[in-house]
């Protein structure tokens, strides 16, 4: 084909100027994203790199160098590290709960008959439709501990024994931010995995059956090696959404940080030192600290779960 | 083929300008800033922009006196910026250079705007406009405040606007009901616990959730009456020692025996100050610490039939100890960068004015420090906002202070204070462990205090 496009027109400098008008027009396409990016993330990002070496306020007028000093700070200081660990206790519960709730979800609806298929999927999803906050705000009066649903319907079933103050203790408070954050979740994932799931032929299921494999052998021996490539990827989002959105619903639904700073995590702490106590520079050193985290954990995860891509 | 091209280019060109639409902004921001230095030069046709907070009062008040400062002065425009998160939006405008020409933003609200400012040093100097007439007026001791004085010269840098005292609510009905007594000594405060336990009914709560500050109308001025407004100011100023005095200490036990003696309301742990307040207002107990502005927060939240909100001071240990009251301003200031400095410093005097008080009073329980203020506007605020302003008639002195400023630190000891507070009432900290926690930070703090 195109040797006769060659053929057709031969002028070597036609060709250049073909050649340098699509190199232009690309350029075109893409140098506003380039800009775009370039400004709002390469930036910022920068700038939290930059400003973390300082001591400054909230209004940066006055800064004062102190190089890694506030990274000193940092590594001594109990209440960051106690943000990490709640951080850390997200990140892992909320992923493995989502996870596994959204990937069960996903195959019984991708793989059952049931008539109300696109009835469940819309309900199953639309918490994700929800601005975080209205969920954040929903799940405090949820958590009401006089007047809220949870504390009326344990009343109700004669389980007062079980009830708390949910957001106030140090107990209840973690599990009950976390369940939040996976009623938000669950839709998102599961879609993203009934789309996965979608993609196996379901021959291969026809042909399990008639060997005599039971629905769970099948699920974990042909689904989930076929989808891993989509698990793979999805637990880097978990990654992600799960310390961003953690600022909202602990910023919404525990202002203070929780009981003992028990529900306080490290964006939040980041918006405390930054703002409540004038301390921006170490806040932006919090950034920092956050930043390399997550990248480092994306990246070890990938490795972790890299598997030798299965074809079908 | 040439008119898709066409199509594509046009869309390129769109998006390339929209990522130039950033720019536009802050240019046209820049030469309005360029005509406001233009019209400062005339005196006539002049522009002030006003940035305040729009709290439980909103900002109807603020709109009234923008209207009646422009009546009294033709040319002027006011522009009038309020909003719940102040601190957020006027961050960028302070940062670029660009301030607002007046600001009422207090020094407790979270974003740290004013204590940012003074650290920065970037307010402009107003002991001009307390001179004569006004400097008489003012309540004593009100314009050599922390907040208002900061750096120990004399000089005022902000202004006290709002001037309230807190103390403890009560419902008048429900005492009235029951022929129970306001307690004034903390032994009087636990027996009518125990009566009001009898009926179901606790003592105390506060907003456990959101901000466990407000115990702060207790803490601070209890350890003044147990070991005299010395034994405050260093606890304030992180002297060493202070956080572990006896007077510390008789504070913290009183939390203690709340606690023990169950008279906190249950749940109190998980509530916001908005859902304590309601519990109040309910009569499931029977006191909460708050402020003038409790009455206009909560005008439409449900009461309990008959409720009639009575203002109280705090109990003594003694009968005979000296009863002091936990009293604050909140404040108004004028930035270094403002472009209208002169115009905002008459903006700040007319607040002063009697006719102004009537308004600030009226539509918002606001009062300022001026003496006799509440007698003048008696009749347009509610009944529990004039037993604030009078109860320093009762004998009540009133006491002030805030923490010493430090320069930048990750340590912040009221919020440990408070926060641990909670912790006693969970009943996972002692109160010595409470003490020593604080001397620590205060062991910190005290070698960054600003100078």
């Amino acid at each position: 084909m195109l040797t006769a496009n060659r053929a057709k027109s031969g002028n070597p400098r036609v060709l250049r100027s073909r050649k340098k008008q699509r190199a232009g027009f690309i350029a075109a396409c893409t140098v506003p994203t380039v800009i775009l990016f370039t400004v709002f993330m390469l930036y910022p990002t920068v700038n939290v790199f930059y400003m973390s070496l300082f001591r400054m306020s909230s209004l940066s007028l006055n800064k004062e160098f102190i190089g890694l000093q506030n990274f000193q700070i940092l590594f001594r200081d109990e209440k960051f590290w106690q943000a990490f660990r709640n951080n850390l206790f997200f990140i892992v519960f909320v992923t493995a709960v989502t996870m596994t709730v959204s990937l069960f979800f996903a195959a019984l609806l991708a793989q059952t008959e049931l008539i109300e298929k696109p009835f469940y999927r819309t309900v199953f999803f639309f918490p994700n439709v929800l601005s975080l906050v209205v969920i954040g705000v929903l799940f405090v009066q949820i958590y009401d501990p006089t007047m809220g649903i949870l504390t009326s319907t344990l009343k109700a079933v004669h389980s007062e024994g079980l009830i708390h103050a949910w957001l106030g203790e140090k107990s209840t408070v973690r599990w009950c931010v976390a369940a939040a954050m996976i009623w938000q979740a669950v839709g998102y994932y599961m879609v993203m995995y009934m789309a996965g799931m979608d993609g196996i032929p379901k021959d291969l299921y026809e042909v399990a059956s008639m060997e005599g494999m039971g629905k769970f052998r099948q699920f974990f021996s042909i689904t989930l090696p076929l989808m891993w490539e989509i698990i793979r990827v999805t637990i880097v989002f978990f990654i992600i959404s799960t310390i961003n959105m953690s600022f909202v619903f602990v910023k919404v639904m525990t202002p203070t940080g929780g009981p003992s700073g028990q529900s306080e995590v490290l964006l939040t702490y980041m918006y405390k030192q930054a703002f409540t106590n004038s301390n921006f520079g170490y806040a932006m050193a919090v950034g920092v600290f956050v930043f390399i985290f997550s990248f480092i954990l994306a990246l070890i995860s990938n490795k972790l779960t890299a598997k030798e891509v299965i074809e079908y | 083929m040439k008119f898709m091209k066409a199509v594509a280019l046009i869309c390129a060109v769109s998006l390339g300008v929209s990522s130039l639409a950033g720019c536009q902004k802050v240019s046209s921001a820049s030469s309005a800033a360029a005509q406001n230095q233009a019209s400062a030069a005339e005196p006539q046709n002049q522009e002030l922009n006003i940035a305040v907070f729009e709290g439980g009062y909103g900002r109807e008040v603020w709109d009234d006196l923008a209207k009646q400062f422009e009546a009294k002065n033709p040319g002027v425009k006011i522009n009038v910026t309020a909003n719940a998160k102040l601190g957020d939006v006027i961050r960028p405008q302070i940062m670029n250079g660009n301030p607002p020409d007046f600001i009422f933003l207090s020094s407790t609200n979270e974003s740290g705007i004013l204590q940012s400012l003074i650290q920065d040093k970037k307010l402009e100097d107003i002991s001009d406009v307390f001179t004569g007439d006004l400097k008489d007026k003012m309540i004593d001791g009100t314009l050599s405040a922390p907040t208002i004085s900061p750096y120990g010269d004399g000089k005022i840098y902000a202004a006290p606007l709002s001037y309230s005292t807190m103390g403890l609510f009560y419902n008048k009905t429900l005492f009235k009901g029951n022929n129970w007594e306001v307690p004034t000594t903390w032994d009087e405060f636990f027996a009518l616990g125990e009566k009001a336990k009898a009926k179901g009914i606790a003592l105390f709560t506060y907003a456990a959730a959101n901000d466990p500050s407000y115990n702060e109308i207790v803490v601070n001025p209890t350890i003044a009456v147990a070991g005299g407004e010395q034994a405050l100011q260093d606890c304030l100023n992180y002297k060493k020692g202070a956080w572990k005095s006896d007077a510390v200490k008789k504070t913290f036990d009183i939390y203690q025996k709340i606690k023990d003696g169950g008279y906190l309301l249950n749940g109190t742990l998980a509530m916001t100050h908005t859902q304590s307040q309601q519990q109040f207002l309910q009569n499931k107990c029977l006191f909460i610490p708050n402020g003038n502005w409790l009455e206009t927060e909560m005008k439409d939240a449900p009461k309990a039939k008959g409720f009639e909100y009575g203002f109280a001071g705090l109990p003594t240990f003694n009968k005979t100890d000296k009863k002091y009251i936990w009293a604050n301003c909140e404040e108004m200031y004028i930035p270094k960068d403002a472009k209208n400095i002169p115009l905002a410093k008459k903006f700040l005097a007319f607040l002063y004015e009697d006719a102004s008080i009537q308004t600030l009073a009226g539509k918002a329980g606001i009062i300022p420090p001026i003496k006799g203020a509440a007698n003048l506007v008696k009749n347009s605020i509610d009944q529990s906002v004039y037993d604030t302003f009078t109860i320093t008639d009762k004998g009540y002195i009133p006491v002030t202070g805030s923490y010493a400023l430090t320069s930048q630190t990750e340590v912040n000891l009221r919020d440990d204070l408070y926060q641990d507070l909670n912790q006693i009432m969970a009943g996972t900290l002692t109160t010595d462990k409470w003490s020593e926690n604080l001397e620590k930070d205060a062991g910190t703090l005290s070698s960054l205090i600003l100078k």
